[in-house]
Parts: C-alpha cells; sequence; structure tokens
C-alpha cells in the first residue's frame, strides 16, 4: 500500500531534532548513520555520524528526515508544513506546548471559527506545524 | 495518537494544484474557497476566490493545500513529500506524472537501499519516492 510521509533534511543536527520530536510526539525512533552504510570503508569518522535516514515511527504517525543535503544545499521555505490532527485535546495540548519550547506561535492554540481547537508553531528548527483537534474526528 | 498530513500553500494556485494531484492519485477533493468560509466578512472581495482550505484522500494519502500565503512565500527544500510504494511499477508510474511540467532531481533508480528518486513538481513542492523496505531504514 502507498504512503505519504513528511520528509525533514537537516543541516547536520537531525539526531537531536528528531529526539526533540520523539518527546514531543512519542514514538520509537530509529537512525541508519553513514557509518553503518556499504560506503563508509572510505569516509572520514566525523562524515560517518551523519544520518542518511531517520523515522519517528508509531501508530498512523510516521515522521522521516536526514542530515543528506545535495549540491545545491539547503533552503528554508514557508510553504509547506506538517499538519497534525490530534483524537485528545489532551494530547493536543501537551504536543503543542512541547512543540512551542524555544518556537515561534505562529497561532496560539485557540477555537478557530469551524470550533476547531487549532494552533500552528514554527519550531526551533524552523519546521512549520499545524496542529489540531476536532471531537467529532 | 496523532496523524501526520503534508500541509501546502500555493499562493493562488492551489484548485490547479491540488486538481492536478487529485488526477495522479485520485480519491475525493474538497475545496472550500475564502467567499465560503465563516471568514468571509473579514477579507477583501479579491480574496473571495481563494482557497481557503482543500483536502484530497486518496486511501492512506492525504494530502491538504491552501492559497492562505505566508508573509514572503519562499519555496524551500527542507521539507519533502516521500511516497513509499511497495512496486516499482507505482513508483514509475508516479515519478513520471508529479515530474510533468516539473524538475528532476535524483531519477528513479535502484540503490542498494531500494528504489530511489526525488523531483520538484511544477508548483514548487518537492517529492521523494521510495520502496516499502525503506520506510523504516
Amino acid at each position: 500500500m502507498k504512503k505519504l510521509n513528511p520528509y525533514f533534511t537537516f543541516n547536520g543536527n537531525c539526531r537531536e531534532a528528531m529526539k526533540f520530536y520523539q518527546k514531543c510526539f512519542g514514538g520509537k525512533l530509529y537512525f541508519q548513520t553513514a557509518g553503518e552504510s556499504p560506503a563508509s570503508e572510505k569516509m572520514p569518522a566525523e562524515m560517518k555520524k551523519i544520518i542518511v535516514h531517520a523515522s519517528l515511527i508509531s501508530e498512523n504517525f510516521v515522521l522521516m528526515a536526514s542530515d543528506m543535503v545535495d549540491d545545491q544545499g539547503l533552503v528554508k521555505g514557508n510553504a509547506v508544513s506538517v499538519s497534525v490532527s490530534f483524537s485528545s485535546e489532551r494530547t493536543f495540548r501537551s504536543c503543542y506546548k512541547k512543540l512551542s519550547y524555544d518556537a515561534q506561535q505562529t497561532y496560539p492554540a485557540q477555537h478557530n471559527f469551524y470550533g476547531i481547537l487549532f494552533g500552528a508553531v514554527t519550531d526551533r528548527y524552523g519546521n512549520q506545524w499545524l496542529l489540531h483537534f476536532s471531537n467529532d474526528q | 495518537m496523532a496523524k501526520l498530513n503534508p500541509y501546502l500553500n500555493f499562493y493562488g494556485r492551489c484548485v490547479e494544484a491540488m486538481n492536478f494531484y487529485k488526477g495522479i492519485f485520485g480519491g475525493d477533493l474538497e475545496v472550500m474557497l475564502s467567499g465560503d468560509s465563516p471568514a468571509k466578512g473579514q477579507m477583501p472581495a479579491e480574496m473571495h476566490h481563494q482557497v481557503m482550505h482543500s483536502h484530497l484522500k486518496s486511501g492512506a494519502i492525504e494530502i491538504m493545500g491552501s492559497d492562505m500565503a505566508p508573509v514572503n512565500p519562499t519555496e524551500g527544500n527542507t521539507v519533502y513529500l516521500a511516497l513509499i510504494c511497495d512496486s516499482e511499477e507505482e513508483l514509475k508510474n508516479y515519478f513520471g506524472k508529479l515530474s510533468e511540467g516539473g524538475k528532476v532531481e535524483q531519477p528513479l533508480t535502484n540503490a542498494f537501499f531500494g528504489w530511489f528518486g526525488s523531483l520538484e513538481d511544477k508548483f514548487g513542492k518537492h517529492w521523494m519516492f521510495q520502496g516499502e523496505a525503506s520506510d523504516r531504514l
């Protein structure tokens, strides 16, 4: 079955960032470093620490990430966000608070005109999140 | 506990983009225009034809989109939409269709860790393609 997951790229701090997201959302965290890859023998030690692929996984939830940057380098944008829909108000509020650490709250958590509890955050790594919870989900 | 979906900003081309994705993935597309939303009164008339919120759902694939743009919208490359398929045929099919009018970054190839490819579509959104086995690691 096909799936669509958000995939973040970091500039060397993938491990730190994914651990932060694990604290926010829970789930199991998996890392694959460059040092574990078949091409690792020729690499300097510093390079072996680079995260080739990371995934944070829980039920219905897969967030993937990497430190692998291609030749054009990283360009930080603001036109793609990750929407997170919560099944309880308690987890919504808990995650919103945790993600807000050292972040910019672009929309404080409140009920919007549809009656949906909504909040938006640009987190400490510059990634944009739209969190929502509604009773009728 | 929580469910993740990509949320894309198109600043004026949302209907066109979401129909492009619907043509590729199929499924149901819901579009709410600003002029039909409860926030209509707070917006100038020239914004009423813009998309407040849209939602494409095709099986496990869900994409949300809007024309409600951030200030100075910028397309970055640090957030990808990672499409994971369990067959080579599916990967090739989606890769071909999503690359129409866009830019192939990494042609779809069968690497040591499985199938991989990436592209920027004609709306500036970045997609990554993986075989099923590379979901976890």
